[in-house]
């Protein structure tokens, strides 16, 4: 049923056209609307029904103040922030290559050298302009999309200018305090290693920043760039302003998907934050503007060290104890505000500096080394004492050790935990999988006794929360934390396997984990993709490799269903496809080398550009496969058409048969009127009806058994041909009468008729090696395609190359039988061997 | 009058055959089914062919383990009757190690020792298991110049 299914799904997709033309659209849309509002209202409810009742109380003393809720998010959010961070800097690498690809893309594309790469947009432009004034028309058809996406872009690029307001201004912890790279190295002095690893982090935030300035400088063009390739699109031009258009919508996508700017986004929907960031975010969001900026940076400048200001211990008070919250905004809680987003990012440094920084439990206990750095610094050690016991006792017992805490950190990696955590080392947390991070689950619950239930739900619960790890449709926070209790489900795969039947493998990364795009969209997201590539991969869908590949970079989904938006034709698909592969094996995917291949590309011009790059791959497959093999003597040779024989129990099927009948003379009960009958036929059976040519002649008894080889040589002959010209009216094919066929079949029949064996016919047509096959294909790309190549004969067509024998022709073996000639019924009587009639279809 | 008639169905076929034609072949490799190895029965072998209007189609196999996971990727097998609908005449065994697909039984048209399943056929490896399976025999299209 599957399979009948796929046979007709081209005329299913037509009926699906029509009725989608009234109902997909909406369909889709109201489904997707539906999946957001259900999330948004399950993440609410959960998120309500989890929330904790704080830890206020008396803020006479700072640390029995201390909201460890608080300080946990403060801290995942600053985790979460060194994580973009890292991506930030791939961005921007990314960018830099764009932007050289592109001016050389561009020089290719117009056959023209551009002294800069704005050079080479003007003149798109331009050409826009003269060549194609219909443009602005389709522009408005594409009004929804370009306007989302001026939204999408104007969103992220305020949050951008937020980052860059946040990154001028300094780290004023960073600066002349205890928090500072002084400061840390008085601590201790194994640190130094640390300091190295800051260094890092800041020439990562310099990398961000050219980020931001390339996004700010670019954003327009880049816009401007993919509605351009939009509407050439819509003209149906070129082939390569399909592959620029797609180049464009990927530098599209990156920036639509800036990673920090998405995170502060989904931070800010889904109650991820409690009013604590999400008012820093909400004042930061309201108050900016340049001059604000610029007074920020002004007032936030302290002479006497040279630099930001750094916060007063009563406000870092308040800061962690929620205080501010509490009492009218008055100045010094502005100040107190002012300072939230450099404090995180001074908390966020921190944990950058840290050798094993950037996850979830090396912040709990660089978090810790702070606060004891601190109460070290305030000479207070009952306080330090308090926080310590209350981190230990309450919230990571066991992961964080009497001893001094750098020095715990950095030499106490000898229980499993530290094991695990080296694996979630930044930048190296990208190699974490799943099953690491639920092995690592297990060992701290293994630490706690069994029925603490504020461990084994709760906290993890809120772990995932301040970690902003998103929720598939249908999951509650809880329900998602126990599924990471191994003791409950190993894994969370068991949960998105049921949802959109996206298979999430135990490979999955962390780090795209903790990406912002919700699991439900990218479920949806990949399910969309896979159905629009359907005809590109054999089964009718991705491979799970690719697919898996996918969902782990999310973004790369989102641009394939961008390209895919107007047009799902196979050479869009296939073009995909091959964009997938390359991006798999080396994320960086090299334009350089794949324009190259579209020139080359280019460069086979089969019969007017109907070749399509599938076909070359095709081809290149089957030889690499061995299906079609260059041989030195005898050209091209088919090996499915030439060593087949058919097992279907029909007695006019094959060559075998064909000469079954004709092998010995006729009984005297088959001679009717002075002729016998003989059938053969050459088709395609497709549920039962036969499709192809089946021939029915009438041959005359008392031929000699050389008489009766060469009629049989006749009819195999004369059916052959039908059939190859049957199947050149076959609207997708381009098979027929391929300069390999009608050879091959003399094999076969030679080899059914004269019993050679495949030794024998070895040695007579000499097949070439399979690099060698491919070589003479790349000197002839169009070989099995254009008219040039067809053969409607039976010998064997010579391609001159390094590897042609001198003794090309048909081998002696292959050329002992002379067929007979065919006569029409008119010459009933008179012939020997007569086409009498012919069926094309039979029930 | 038959022959009229016989000629009229013709064009009526054919005209059936342009719609029925442009839905039908893919021209890609399609999914036919699979088969689980005898004698170890968690490894299953998919089998591909060309959804090609031909009258022989080449196919192609693929091992898995119980997970789904590859043991082998795709290869050549041999060629075929177009448009197969089941793989009930392939056959797949490990004996002795040795991996082999008929194509039908007794034809072995694929033939790897397990621990060297890069490699292409090794028909040598027929005479080993004739010690148990007389009747096996080498598909005669192997016959290309794997160098």
């Amino acid at each position: 049923m599957k399979k009948m299914k796929k046979k007709y799904r081209n005329l299913n997709v037509l009926l699906g056209l029509i009725v989608l033309l009234f109902l997909g659209a909406e369909t889709t849309y109201a489904q997707y609307n539906e999946i957001e509002e259900e999330t948004i209202e399950d993440v609410e409810d959960e998120t309500v029904e989890n929330k904790t009742s704080g830890a206020k109380g008396d803020c006479g003393d700072f640390y029995n103040c201390l909201n460890v809720e608080v300080v946990v998010e403060g801290v995942a959010y600053a985790n979460l922030v060194a994580l973009n961070e890292a991506k930030i800097g791939e961005v921007n690498k990314f960018w830099v290559k764009y932007e050289g690809n592109l001016k050389g893309n561009f020089e290719k594309a117009f056959s023209k050298n551009f002294n800069s790469f704005e050079a080479a947009k003007n003149y798109l432009f331009e050409r826009k302009e003269t060549l194609y004034p219909s443009v602005l028309e389709n522009y408005n058809k594409e009004a929804r999309s370009r306007e989302d996406l001026a939204n999408d872009a104007k969103s992220h690029l305020r949050n951008l200018d937020v980052r860059k307001f946040q990154l001028e201004n300094g780290l004023p912890l960073m600066t002349n305090n205890p928090y500072s790279s002084d400061g840390l190295s008085a601590v201790n002095s194994s640190i130094s290693s640390k300091l190295n690893a800051y260094n890092v982090a800041v020439k990562d935030q310099r990398k961000a920043l050219v980020s931001y300035d390339y996004l700010k400088n670019h954003r327009s063009d880049i816009n401007n760039l993919a509605l351009q390739k939009q509407n050439y699109l819509y003209n149906s031009l070129s082939y390569r302003s399909d592959k620029l258009y797609f180049v464009t919508l990927q530098l599209q996508a990156e920036v639509t998907s800036f990673p920090y700017v998405a995170n502060l986004e989904g931070l800010a929907n889904n109650n991820f934050l409690t009013d604590y960031n999400r008012n820093i975010l909400n004042y930061v969001n309201k108050t900016y503007s340049q001059d604000i900026i610029d007074d920020y940076a002004n007032a936030n400048y302290d002479p006497n060290i040279m630099g930001p200001k750094r916060l007063t211990n009563s406000q870092l008070t308040k800061i962690f104890t929620n205080q501010f919250f509490d009492s009218e905004l008055n100045q010094g809680d502005l100040d107190i505000i002012n300072g939230i987003p450099t404090l995180n990012n001074a908390v966020k440094s921190y944990i950058n500096s840290s050798s094993i920084a950037s996850n979830l439990y090396t912040a709990f206990s660089n978090i810790r080394m702070l606060f004891e750095e601190y109460h070290a610094f305030n000479n207070d050690n009952s306080g330090g004492e308090f926080y310590k016991n209350e981190l230990n006792s309450g919230l990571l017992p066991g992961l964080i050790n009497d001893e001094g805490a750098s020095t715990n950190l950095v030499t106490n990696k000898n229980t499993s935990i530290y094991e695990n955590q080296a694996v979630l080392e930044y930048p190296a947390i990208a190699s974490l999988d799943i099953n690491g991070l639920a092995s690592m689950i297990q060992e701290i619950a293994n630490m706690v006794p069994l029925g603490n239930s504020a461990f084994e739900g709760f906290t993890i619960s809120e772990l995932f929360k301040a970690n902003a790890i998103d929720v598939p449709l249908g999951l509650s926070y809880s329900t998602l934390a126990y599924s990471f209790d191994v003791r409950t489900y190993p894994y969370l795969g068991v949960y998105f396997n049921g949802n959109a039947d996206v298979s999430w493998t135990s490979g999955m990364h962390v780090e795209s984990f903790l990406n912002n795009l919700a699991a439900s969209d990218i479920a949806y997201n990949i399910d969309e993709l896979s159905m629009a590539l359907e005809d590109a991969y054999p089964e009718g869908e991705m491979t799970a490799i690719d697919k898996n590949w996918l969902i782990a970079h999310p973004n790369y989904i989102d641009t394939l269903l961008r390209f895919l938006e107007t047009n799902t034709t196979l050479e869009y698909q296939d073009f995909a496809k091959y964009a997938i592969g390359t991006w798999r094996n080396s994320l960086d995917m090299n334009f350089e080398e794949f324009f190259e291949n579209i020139a080359e590309t280019e460069r086979v011009d089969c019969d007017k550009g109907k070749i399509k790059d599938a076909n070359k791959e095709k081809y290149e497959q089957a030889i690499r496969d061995g299906d079609i093999v260059f041989t030195r003597k005898y050209g091209w040779v088919d090996m499915t058409h030439a060593f087949t024989n058919t097992i279907r129990d029909d007695p006019y099927i094959g060559v075998e048969n064909l000469w079954g009948q004709l092998k010995e003379p006729p009984s005297e009960s088959q001679i009717y009127q002075g002729y016998y009958s003989v059938n053969y036929k050459q088709d395609v059976l497709i549920h039962g009806i036969s499709i192809g040519i089946e021939r029915q002649y009438l041959v005359r008894p008392g031929l000699n058994f050389e008489q009766r080889k060469s009629v049989a040589l006749a009819i195999f002959q004369n059916v052959s041909i039908a059939f190859e010209l049957f199947q050149s009216v076959h609207p997708t094919s381009t098979s027929s009468f391929e300069p390999a066929d009608l050879p091959s079949n003399m094999i076969s029949f030679y080899r059914n008729v004269e019993g050679l064996t495949e030794q024998q016919i070895r040695d007579a047509i000499e097949p070439a090696s399979i690099e060698q096959s491919l070589e003479v294909f790349r000197l002839y790309p169009c070989t099995f395609t254009s008219d040039e190549y067809k053969s409607r004969t039976f010998g064997p067509v010579r391609f001159e190359s390094p590897y042609t024998s001198e003794n090309f022709g048909i081998p002696d073996i292959l050329n002992t039988i002379e067929p007979f000639e065919i006569k029409s019924v008119i010459d009933f009587g008179n012939a020997d061997l007569i086409f009498y009639e012919q069926d094309v279809i039979n029930f | 009058m038959k022959h009229i008639v016989n000629k009229f169905c013709n064009y009526i076929y054919l005209m059936l055959l342009f719609i029925g034609l442009y839905s039908c072949f893919s021209n890609k490799y399609e999914f036919i089914g699979e088969k689980k190895v005898v004698n170890k029965e968690s490894w299953r072998v998919k089998f591909y062919q060309l959804d090609e209007f031909e009258v022989f189609a080449p196919i192609r196999y693929e091992v898995v383990n119980e997970n789904d996971s590859l043991i082998i990727g795709r290869h050549r097998l041999t060629g075929a009757d177009a448009n197969l609908q089941s793989v009930d005449k392939f056959y797949a065994k490990i004996q002795d190690s040795i991996f082999f697909v008929c194509y039908p039984y007794p034809k072995v048209v694929a033939i790897k020792h397990i621990s060297n399943w890069n490699s292409s056929n090794q028909w040598g490896l027929i005479k080993k298991l004739h010690k148990y399976d007389t009747s096996l025999y080498q598909n005669s299209a192997d016959v290309i110049n794997k160098k």
